[in-house]
């Protein structure tokens, strides 16, 4: 009878391309507790220089989720540390340490036995550092797509050969972490919607046009 | 209009001039999509300046709405944009904005009845500090961006005339002096962490 079957008795059931829920907690302080209620693949960054004690959620057999823990953007500061209530890690009585790294990914998994949780951890993938900068665009007397790039240390260095539409008073953001985009803009007196992407090396591609707002 | 990074990847382009002075913002995914307009919130206004904070969050602010503004508004980690904070330190349009040591923020420059070199801190939990007596050469429609290990950079824009003049930014906010501009001189410039 249709709503009634009791899905726990299925076995061997099949699946396949199955996505999980994510939850992304954003920047982490002092305390935050775990939680699956809302997906299963949680995300986190730490604060630089700052003890994050997780609390993990009761321990019921046979739950399961993984934590991507990024590291701060530390910059010159102290990275920060993470610890974790009711974990047994690898090799008791061992211990996960943090990936100390600017902006370093470590990938913890988490399963209970009902009493405790057991931690499985893979350590320091590389998520890319925006450590360097960009200027474009602009008007020197008429509107320009020039670009100057910035190194790591604040050295400015010459003009490139501008990509995409030559225009001013636009605005520009980092985004995926390594990546940037010059968007909108005026040529004249008329607003311009296009945006154009940066590379992790700071190339420029070709305009991108949106229906938004200019 | 002015744009930062927000989250842990993504950003948002918001405030400006589209024939009338808005409010609305664009948020752009950690591919670089940017998403259709969002209703705005908080003063309309052009020629302002934003900047990440926090460390996942960001802060527009300054413009010129009916008259210049010092106004702010800040921007959670998941892109939500605040009603307007009242403003702090002078009132000002044209300046530029940067992130600056691992969590904080730095606005600087612009013009108020003339050109300006002033600079207001950002804390990490994005309150705006008073004015900083200025370094380096006042000037307007400049560009800002973060780089290094903390770091920022002020560059181009119009003091007398137009300049590649830039100003370096300590990891603790502390605007350098001029430092001889490289590229060609321009104003009405955007920059960007990368």
């Amino acid at each position: 009878m249709p709503g009634t079957f009791d899905t726990r008795l299925q076995v061997n059931k099949v699946i396949q391309g199955y996505t999980e829920a994510t939850v992304n907690l954003g920047v982490v302080n002092t305390g935050v507790t775990l939680t699956q209620n809302y997906g299963t693949v949680i995300y986190a960054q730490l604060t630089s220089a700052t003890v994050t004690v997780f609390t993990m959620p009761p321990a019921v057999l046979g739950k399961r989720f993984t934590l991507i823990l990024t590291q701060a953007n530390t910059g010159s500061a102290t990275a920060g540390t993470a610890t974790f209530t009711n974990v047994r890690w690898p090799n008791s009585p061992g211990l996960y340490n943090v990936s100390t790294l600017q902006l370093s990914r470590d990938i913890l998994s988490f399963i209970s036995d009902g009493v405790n949780w057991y931690g499985i951890y893979s350590v320091n993938y590389s998520y890319g550092v925006a450590d360097k900068a960009i200027f474009g665009y602009g008007a020197p007397s008429g509107v320009s797509n020039l670009t100057n790039l910035v190194s790591n240390t604040g050295v400015v260095a010459t003009d490139v050969t501008g990509v995409g539409t030559a225009r001013q008073y636009l605005a520009a953001a980092g985004y995926g972490v390594d990546k940037a985009i010059f968007g909108y803009g005026f040529i004249g007196g008329t607003p311009y919607s296009m945006t154009n992407l940066v590379s992790n090396t700071g190339v420029v591609s070709t305009d991108v046009h949106w229906s938004g707002y200019c | 209009m002015a744009a930062a990074g927000y989250g842990t990847d993504t950003a948002i382009f918001g405030y400006g001039n589209s024939t009338v002075v808005v409010s609305m913002t664009n948020l752009v995914s950690n591919t670089g999509v940017v998403a259709t307009d969002v209703t705005g919130v908080g003063t309309a206004r052009q020629q302002l300046a934003a900047a990440g904070y926090g460390g996942d969050k960001a802060i527009f602010g300054y413009g010129f709405a009916v008259a210049l503004s010092s106004l702010t508004n800040l921007v959670s980690n998941t892109g939500v944009v605040s009603t307007d904070v009242t403003g702090v330190g002078t009132a000002r349009n044209q300046l530029a904005a940067a992130r600056y040591g691992t969590d904080k923020a730095i606005f600087g420059y612009g013009i108020v009845a003339a050109v300006s070199s002033l600079t207001n801190l950002v804390s990490n939990t994005g309150v705006v500090s008073t004015d900083v007596t200025g370094v380096g050469s006042a000037r307007r429609a400049l560009a800002a961006a973060g780089y290094g290990t903390g770091n920022a950079i002020f560059g181009y824009g119009v003091t007398s005339g137009v300049t590649s003049l830039t100003n370096l930014v300590s990891n603790t906010g502390v605007v350098g002096t001029d430092v001889t501009g490289v590229g060609t001189d321009r104003y009405g410039l955007a920059a960007a962490s990368y």
